[in-house]
């Protein structure tokens, strides 16, 4: 059985791969709880650790990409406890600290409790404050003690239930779809009474989107930290893009979008078409997000101002690419890769290796193969953090520093092709949708001068000093 | 309150928030200086000081702290 249908946490992000793409993860991941649990009940199994659990303080550092190989460390452990970690590809996702000893009575909950939602809920953080409620177990309990035989030895099956609830309650109701589950600290109580399991909401600070709650029930008794994501960033429609620019500002124009199915490469190509321009857009995977953005500026021009085609810069020939859609007066290279790596330290060569791919082999190949008789302007998204980062960002700012450098080159001596390169700051897109303080600019602010100037005609120049 | 009771305050919290008794904390202590401290723990990191010491920062303090030296220094002058 899943862990999805063993808790009755269905969040997207564990059990829709394709919805899960957008988010910061990058793919679908595993339960957190359901790793916990596997990590207690394969300890106890092989005796690394005994006694009975009296407390379990959990902290989820990184997300486990479902399909990944997890690795289960038992840093210490002794009479008093034990601290657990595990680990996939080297890094730390989980860290558990267990403490054994006698159990404390705590005294039954009254309140009765109700099935989990079927679907998850969504709120934002203000709607939180003061919410409360209390759960049923999804199923009946000796499938929890089947599922983790040792585990429920050690501690019953009702606390298994109840641990399968915090996830339950995190993914599907507070704070629910847009929910990420940071960390539990909870004691292991003798309560008599059903096995349910109740929160309520302590603190829902807007600073962080954190949400931090009391639980209690079944033999439980503690706290969780959780965070609510940003909802994935909606893009204006073209309609209202058009009032900022002119019918016809960008007539006459012909644009390829490498990237165009959403973020900046879809409000580009909005942009552009908003203008009177027409415009070719690719995509990877988002087929479907690309024929959206085709329809809507379809509708709009009222003539076939956009068409899509299939493209991976990694994969596919833009020779090839440009054999089939011809020629282009602009080119915007939005391809990118997942930007936001867990990783296990401060320069790891594959990362750098899989962004220079990106941002400068393919970006040339792009350059090179659209480069024709005639002037080519393109624009070259780089970072703010090549000028302010965290610690996890090297291997992705070396690559734009050395697109950059590429960029200024193959603007200075190749002839017919202008680059515009610009350090974009950092805005509100899928990629960077995330919890924590992050101050955020518009991207219709910072894009549309930037499409002015590539937009903008230029004469073609008959010397030419080197090749792309 | 002194300021080598805020900096064994602050030592303690970040034990806690870590599962680390081994951090020792001094004023230039920053992020690279301890393991697992990203930008979702650095959240957890300052509610945590918030709740020691019953104070509650500004956005723009939030910002504003690169070192403990500066956690410290925020401290003191909110937790009079």
């Amino acid at each position: 059985m899943s862990f999805a249908a063993l808790s009755g946490d269905y969040n997207p992000m564990h059990v829709n791969p394709h919805l899960a793409r957008r988010l910061q993860t990058g793919g679908a991941v595993v339960h957190g709880v359901h790793a916990v649990l596997w990590a207690l009940d394969a300890a106890l199994q092989q005796g690394a650790i005994k006694g009975p659990i009296r407390s379990i303080g959990c902290r989820f550092g990184k997300f486990i990409l479902v399909g990944s190989d997890l690795t289960l460390r038992v840093q210490r452990a002794d009479e008093q406890g034990a601290l657990i970690q595990l680990e996939t590809d080297g890094l730390v996702t989980t860290t558990l600290n267990v403490k054994f000893g006698t159990r404390e009575q705590a005294a039954a909950e009254t309140e009765d409790g109700e099935p989990l939602p079927a679907e998850p809920e969504e709120r934002d953080v203000p709607e939180m404050t003061a919410l409360s409620r209390r759960f049923l177990p999804q199923r009946p309990l000796p499938e929890y003690t089947a599922a983790f035989p040792a585990l429920a030895e050690n501690i019953g099956p009702e606390r298994i239930a109840g641990l399968t609830l915090l996830s339950s309650i995190v993914g599907m109701s507070v704070p629910g779809v847009h929910s990420i589950f940071d960390s539990f600290d909870v004691a292991l109580v003798e309560q008599p009474g059903p096995a349910t399991m109740g929160f309520r909401v302590d603190a829902a600070d807007q600073r962080f989107r954190q949400v931090r709650m009391k639980v209690s029930g079944g033999g439980l008794q503690g706290a969780m930290t959780t965070f609510v994501r940003r909802p994935m960033p909606e893009q204006p429609s073209v309609g209202a893009l058009a009032e900022h620019v002119k019918p016809d500002e960008f007539a006459g124009t012909r644009t390829l979008i490498v990237g165009g199915s959403r973020g900046l490469g879809a409000l580009t190509a909005k942009l552009i078409a908003a203008g009177g321009g027409d415009v070719v857009v690719t995509y990877a995977l988002g087929q479907d997000e690309a024929a959206r953005v085709a329809a809507e500026i379809v509708q709009f021009a009222g003539r076939e101002a956009c068409t899509i085609t299939r493209f991976d810069v990694l994969t596919d020939s833009a020779e090839e690419l440009a054999a089939r859609l011809g020629a282009f007066g602009h080119l915007y290279y939005f391809a990118t890769t997942k930007i936001f790596r867990q990783k296990p330290g401060l320069f790891v060569p594959s990362v750098f290796e899989d962004f220079a791919r990106v941002y400068v082999h393919a970006f040339r190949a792009c350059c090179q193969a659209f480069l024709g008789t005639g002037p080519l302007s393109v624009f070259y998204p780089s970072s703010s953090a090549l000028d302010k980062r965290s610690n996890d960002m090297t291997e992705y700012s070396m690559a734009k520093a050395a697109g950059e450098v590429l960029c200024a080159d193959l603007d200075r001596y190749v002839a017919n092709l202008h680059i515009v390169s610009s350090r974009l700051p950092r805005m509100l897109t899928d990629q960077t949708a995330t919890v924590a303080l992050a101050k955020s600019e518009d991207p219709l602010t910072v894009m549309l001068p930037i499409i002015r100037d590539v937009q903008a005609p230029r004469a073609a120049v008959a010397v030419k000093a080197a090749s792309a | 309150m002194t300021e080598s009771e805020i900096y064994e305050r602050l030592n303690s919290v970040f034990h806690s928030v870590f599962f680390d008794d081994s951090i020792l904390v001094t004023a230039e202590t920053s992020a690279p200086d301890v393991d697992g401290w990203d930008s979702v723990a650095h959240v957890n990191l300052m509610v945590a000081v918030e709740g020691e010491f019953g104070i509650e920062f500004t956005t723009q303090e939030l910002e504003s702290m690169e070192t403990v030296g500066d956690m410290a220094r925020l401290v003191a002058a909110k937790a009079k």
